[in-house]
């Protein structure tokens, strides 16, 4: 009888073990418990006494994950380290360094496709604006707007291609990415012929323009980015009158620019 | 009581003796409008027309209003010579030349009680404007062609550029061009000026349901002299007209 009894009790001791599963698709990572080591990546029904427990999790020596566990007689807890928990109340505010990395890389990745669409106002010409990442952090742009009201012909041409250097967390899910870049813009006006024309009456505007460009893309926990830059250019402006040669006036200019896009993914 | 009837008698003669001096006076100063109120508006012109290459034709007109009515004169001289008259207007045919000096004499004629009112205005003639036109191929080379005095055709693939000299002796112009087709049809009137040039569009018929073939050219200059201060209001007003007729061709 007494065989019976322990045969039962050792098949049924799984069943009432306490245990913790720990879900964690971090790369590289390494979890602990009490600053011992218990697994990498994803722990599964780790058996584990009754108690309070501080799980951390580590990757490259960063802690990106940390919360206390309260393990009950019979709990079989599970933890989703996935979802971003970089501050507990009543520690500092500041979010973990490795937390933040980690966070700034999911926010990146869950609201930023390989295409966006939106707009860019400001500069040389304000136009529609098509955003494409060929590799992940570089992105070529093309903004443009054609318009024809009366006799004016207008259109206006932006190209552009930029480097994503850096993001960084602002709040929870308000992502800021900084850029870098180089372009190039082309603004015409041509205006139609009339039945009486005056000698210095334009007849044609022109302006290109080569920049640098630095600016700055936040998202407030969506798929929409804000962006601002700022643009050093090198801009040429040529016009040309029904009487007169054409001239031209080159110079160096800071430009400001804004827009949006909503990307897809 | 004789006494008092010759008293009273007297009393109305002199009565009758001032109402009479009064009435008389009244009307007198009315007809004579001796309380030197100007009460005549008066238009003087002096045209010089010319049409394409024709000789000017030269023509004074002198009409005067009295409160928008206009008044039949007795006769108007220009310089002594008395000035043909038509129904209301007074007008001449005459050459006007250059710097002289036209002294206009409007006599009203003899009103009611024989009272002859003459006026008098001089207008001291300017130099006639000049107007060229230029034909070119583009705007551009307007600038630098050779100005025509008249042509009697251009081809419509032309720009037309001008030359008008009126400001430096201070003319107003009012200019404008149109073309016309071959059965009176009138595109709009555009104002031209020195700074202006018609577009081949123009020309060839881009702006007009039809086929233009012929380009209209008026031109008007101006500039008002010292009417004569006896005058409530008015001008007395040099004109030069030219219309130019131009045969458009492919």
């Amino acid at each position: 009888m007494k065989k019976v009894i322990a045969i039962l009790l050792i098949s049924i001791y799984p069943l009432i073990a306490e245990s913790l599963t720990v879900l964690n698709n971090r790369e590289n990572s390494k979890v602990f418990l009490n600053g011992v080591s218990i697994g990498r990546g994803d722990i599964s029904n780790f058996e584990i006494e009754p108690g309070e427990y501080v799980l951390s999790i580590k990757v490259n020596n960063n802690v990106t994950y940390k919360e206390t566990v309260v393990i009950g007689v019979g709990d079989k807890q599970v933890v989703d380290t996935n979802e971003f928990v970089g501050i507990k109340k009543g520690t500092s505010s500041v979010i973990d360094y490795g937390a933040k990395q980690i966070e700034e890389q999911r926010l990146r990745k869950a609201t930023r496709g390989y295409i966006g669409f939106g707009g860019l106002f400001g500069g040389i010409g304000s136009g529609v604006s098509i955003k494409v990442h060929p590799i992940d952090r570089l992105a070529m742009q093309v903004t443009g707007w054609a318009t024809k009201t009366g006799g004016e012909n207008h259109s206006n041409v932006r190209y552009r291609l930029l480097y994503e250097f850096e993001e960084t967390l602002l709040s929870k899910d308000s992502l800021s990415i900084i850029y870098i870049g180089v372009g190039g813009a082309n603004k015409s006006n041509k205006f139609d012929e009339g039945a009486v024309i005056e000698y210095d009456q334009i007849k044609y505007k022109n302006q290109s323009s080569i920049e640098a460009i630095v600016g700055v893309e936040l998202s407030f926990g969506s798929q929409f980015y804000w962006n601002l830059e700022v643009s050093l250019a090198k801009t040429d402006r040529k016009h040309e009158a029904y009487g007169y040669n054409v001239s031209s006036t080159e110079d160096m200019e800071t430009l400001v620019s804004f827009g949006g896009h909503f990307y897809f993914n | 009581m004789i006494n008092s009837g010759l008293k009273k008698c007297k009393f109305l003669r002199t009565m009758r003796f001032l109402i009479l001096i009064a009435v008389t006076l009244i009307s007198g100063c009315d007809v004579l409008n001796i309380e030197g109120e100007k009460k005549y508006t008066a238009n003087i012109e002096f045209k010089t027309s010319r049409l394409n290459n024709n000789p000017e034709t030269h023509e004074v007109t002198v009409s005067l209003f009295d409160n928008g009515v206009k008044q039949e004169l007795q006769s108007v001289k220009l310089n002594d010579n008395p000035l043909n008259k038509n129904y209301q207007n007074i007008h001449m045919s005459t050459d006007l030349i250059d710097s002289v000096e036209y002294k206009v004499l409007i006599d009203l004629g003899e009103g009611l009680y024989d009272d002859q009112q003459v006026f008098e205005s001089i207008i001291k003639i300017k130099p006639n404007p000049t107007f060229f036109i230029k034909l070119a191929n583009n705007p551009r080379g307007l600038q630098a062609s050779a100005t025509q005095n008249f042509t009697a055709s251009i081809d419509s693939s032309n720009y037309v550029g001008f030359d008008i000299n009126s400001a430096n002796i201070q003319y107003q112009m009012t200019g404008i061009a149109y073309v016309q087709g071959a059965n009176g049809e009138k595109s709009k009137e555009y104002s031209i000026s020195n700074s202006n040039a018609l577009t081949s569009k123009l020309l060839s018929g881009d702006f007009t349901s039809f086929k233009p073939d012929k380009l209209i050219l008026k031109l008007t200059f101006s500039y008002n002299g010292n009417l004569s201060n006896s005058f409530k209001d008015g001008y007395i007003r040099r004109v030069y007209e030219i219309r130019q007729e131009i045969d458009l061709s492919d």
